[in-house]
Formats: C-alpha cells, structure tokens, sequence
C-alpha cells in the first residue's frame, strides 16, 4: 500500500466515524439525534448529561506518569456507576486519590472536576466476573439529573416490547474511535507524514468529543456459545447469561472500544432513558464477529441499592 | 537427532521444548516489537483448562490457548476497555506478539515464544509463587 492510500483510508475512516447519518434510534424527547465510538457520531451538549469521564493519574516506581480512563453514569448526585476493573489493577484497588471524575461536558477538555471518596469495585469481579463498581464523590453533582438504573423488571418490559425484534441501545463514550487494525494505518502514516499521523493517533485514541452509537442486543445464549468456542471460560471472560449483555451496531460496524470501560448502555423506555449495561470487555472492536460484552445493570441493582444505602447509613465497608 | 530438532536444541540451548505450561504465570521481560518499561505490570497466565489470561498494563485479557508439543496457538484474545494513552501501542503490541506465537520453549524461570520463521517474539519470565 502507498502512503498516499494509507493516508485516504485514515481519512475516509474518520470521516465516516465522525460524520456520516446513522440511523435516528437514539432522538432523546428534545428531538435531537444522538446517533451515534467505532462508527459513532459525536454527542451534543445536554443529550447525553449523565455521562461521566473517570481518571486516573499516578506515578510508578521509577517515578514516570501514567494516566488511565474509562466512563462512568451518574446514578445519584453523589454516585457513579462503572466497571470494577476500572477501579483496580491487578486485583489491587486504585487509590481515591489519585482519581477524578469529570463532567458536564461532552468535550473532554471542558469537563468540571470532583474529587473522589471511595472506590468500591464489585468483591466477586475476580472470581465470578461481576464487573461493576461505584465510585463515592467528594460532593454531590446537583446539576446534572441521575439516570435511572434498570431494575428486574425492566428486563421483561424491555423484551416483551416487540417480540420480533431485539432490543435496541444507545452506548456513549470517549473511547478509541477505530480499531487496532485500523491504528496500525495510522502507525504507516507516520513513515509519510509524521504531524499528521500523530495527530491523527490522539484523535483516534483519545477523542476531544464524547460519542455514541446505537446498538442491538445479540442473544446472550448465542454470545456465550462463540466466545467460548475460541477459548474464553476464565472467571472474568465466561459470558453470565443472567448478568451480561451482548451487543453490536446493527450492520456489525458499531462497538464500545478501548477507553469506553465503565460507560452505560442505555435504552429508551416510554420517553426516558434507563441504563441496562455498563461496557465491560470484548475481542478486538466492531470486528464483525464477535459483539462487546456489557455488565447487566439489572442484575446487581440489589446490589447497587444496597451499597448506596449502607454508605449513607455509615457502613462504609459496604459489602456487595 | 532430527536436522530441525538439531536446529531447535542447539538454538535454545538449555531450553525445553514443549513442556506443559498449564498453571503457570509469567512476566514479559522482552518483546521484539517494543520495549516494555520496567513500571508497568504485564502478565500472562495459562490456566489448566486451555484458558489464558493477565494484564497487558492498562488492561485484563483473555480467550484460549492450545499446545501440540512444542507448537502453540493463542487467541483470538479479548480485552477490557479501558483506555491509557500511554500504554496503548505497548498493550496492542503485547497482544499481537501472544497471538502471533507458533511455538515455544522454556526452562525453569524463563519462557520464550517464537514466530512462524521461528524467529523469538518475546521473552518471560516466571512469576514467583505468592
């Protein structure tokens, strides 16, 4: 491939990830569209308000910097639900302080920030896969409405709505915009143009403006049966089919990515949106084989609930 | 001796070939393809029942591996989604290097992979036991 190829298909690749018309799945009642990270469509100020943006900064042993993100939903004023790796490492819980959570702007560098006091990722991730945490703020966020999290119920409302169809969601974030092969492009393009493909690189891997795409839900049973068809059946990489979802974009070309971790997935339900998933892992993205894997919102809301209460009652240790 | 036995023996010298590596952990202590900072947590373990898994320093992976002798196939492997701009190329490149593996070697604390050509891909070493 010459570089002059390499550096059209980079292009065209952004250009449809960031600007060509989806389908309209995800119009919130203000009657905009937030269409739809790999192929999503960047989201308007206020269409997507719970959406929130985790960091963590820290500095190792040798004393260099490294930072580390993932998504998160504002569930209470004071609450953000996310995935438990994104509160760990290596089965090591991160430190408070050394995270912040960032919001009310779909652009990242517009974000307010608070401070974090306590990170409580799910005690049975490790052995049984429960991806889900909560992070506790330093202070409520007051401005910003809560979105709802799904409850048992919802699942049954949810699939009795239109039995000939899958239900249809709505994931957001500020992930990686394409996938690895894509990047390794963006790799040649440097021989061509060093500026542009380092420019291009933080825009793939870090972009400015959170995005979203619509998705369909994939048959839990069916996901479960191909990704263990490779290989996977680890603790942390064996489908649950009463606490995963599988999803993907409706042509395939449409997946959470590396950077959208912790992130909701929502669906619309009589007119409000209620989250049903928080992204948790997946082969590659948008491959078109195999569909990303997201935590079951309604399956830890018990969970959910209880730890919320126990904090606020003063039970800090907050047991799942 | 086989020629290609030959080859393999004098070329890993000290080296098993083929050894089960089911239970074990180790750590990255060499890639070809890029240099692993001495800070950062990578990991790889392979679990009894074919399963593989660790930490490629931003994120968890996992999926399956296979072992025919001295051959090995791993993959396709999965990922967590977190996002580190710092390690992303380093992590990418980790998990290219695992699935690219056709065959390996080891010893007592060291294990290395190699590509189709037989060309060493990377290089670990054992975890110690906690």
């Amino acid at each position: 491939m010459t570089g002059r190829n390499v550096f059209c298909r980079l292009f065209a690749l952004l250009a449809l990830s960031g600007g060509v018309a989806g389908p309209a799945l995800a119009a919130d009642d203000t009657g905009k569209n937030s269409e739809m990270i790999v192929n999503g469509v960047p989201v308007e100020e206020g269409q997507i308000p719970w959406q929130v943006f985790l960091t963590r900064s820290w500095t190792d042993a040798n004393g260099d910097r490294w930072v580390a993100w993932c998504g998160g939903s504002l569930i209470a004023p004071q609450w953000v639900l996310t995935a438990a790796h994104c509160l760990e490492d290596e089965g090591v819980a991160n430190k408070p302080e050394e995270m912040e959570v960032g919001y009310g702007s779909v652009h990242r560098s517009k974000l307010k920030t608070v401070k974090i006091e306590q990170v409580i990722p799910h005690a049975d991730y490790k052995s049984k896969g429960s991806d889900i945490g909560l992070v506790k703020l330093k202070r409520p966020i007051g401005i910003i409405r809560p979105i709802e999290i799904a409850a048992p119920e919802i699942d049954a409302t949810l699939h009795s709505a239109n039995a000939n169809a899958a239900p249809t969601y709505v994931v957001s974030g500020w992930g990686r915009l394409l996938d690895i092969g894509d990047i390794d492009l963006a790799t040649q393009l440097h021989e061509v143009n060093p500026q542009a493909a380092q420019a291009m690189a933080e825009e793939i891997n870090s972009p400015e403006q959170l995005r979203a795409a619509d998705l369909v839900e994939v048959d839990v049973h069916d996901c479960a049966k191909l990704y263990k068809s490779v290989g996977y059946g680890g603790p942390t990489s064996t489908i649950d089919v009463e606490r995963n979802i599988c999803a993907e974009g409706k042509d395939k070309r449409a997946d959470s990515c590396q950077g959208d971790s912790g992130g909701p997935l929502v669906a619309k339900l009589q007119g409000k949106f209620v989250q049903v998933g928080v992204v948790s892992w997946g082969h590659s993205c948008a491959d078109g084989v195999f569909p990303g894997v997201y935590t079951k919102v309604s399956s830890y809301n018990e969970w959910i609930n209880n730890t919320i209460n126990g904090a606020a009652a003063g039970d800090t240790a907050a047991k799942p | 001796m086989p020629l290609l036995g030959l080859v393999l023996a004098v070329g890993t010298a000290g080296m098993t070939m083929g050894v089960d590596l089911s239970g074990s952990k180790w750590h990255p202590s060499f890639m070809t393809k890029s240099e692993i900072p001495s800070g950062v947590h990578m990991s790889v373990q392979f679990g009894p029942d074919g399963s593989i898994s660790g930490y490629g320093g931003c994120n968890r992976f996992f999926g399956g591996y296979t072992i025919d002798g001295d051959h090995i196939k791993i993959g396709p492997l999965g990922s967590t989604r977190k996002g580190c701009p710092g390690l992303t190329q380093l992590e990418t490149s980790f998990f290219a290097t695992l699935e690219a593996a056709k065959s390996f070697a080891q010893d007592d604390g060291t294990l290395t992979l190699f590509d189709a050509a037989g060309d060493k891909l990377a290089q670990f070493v054992r975890a110690e036991e906690k």
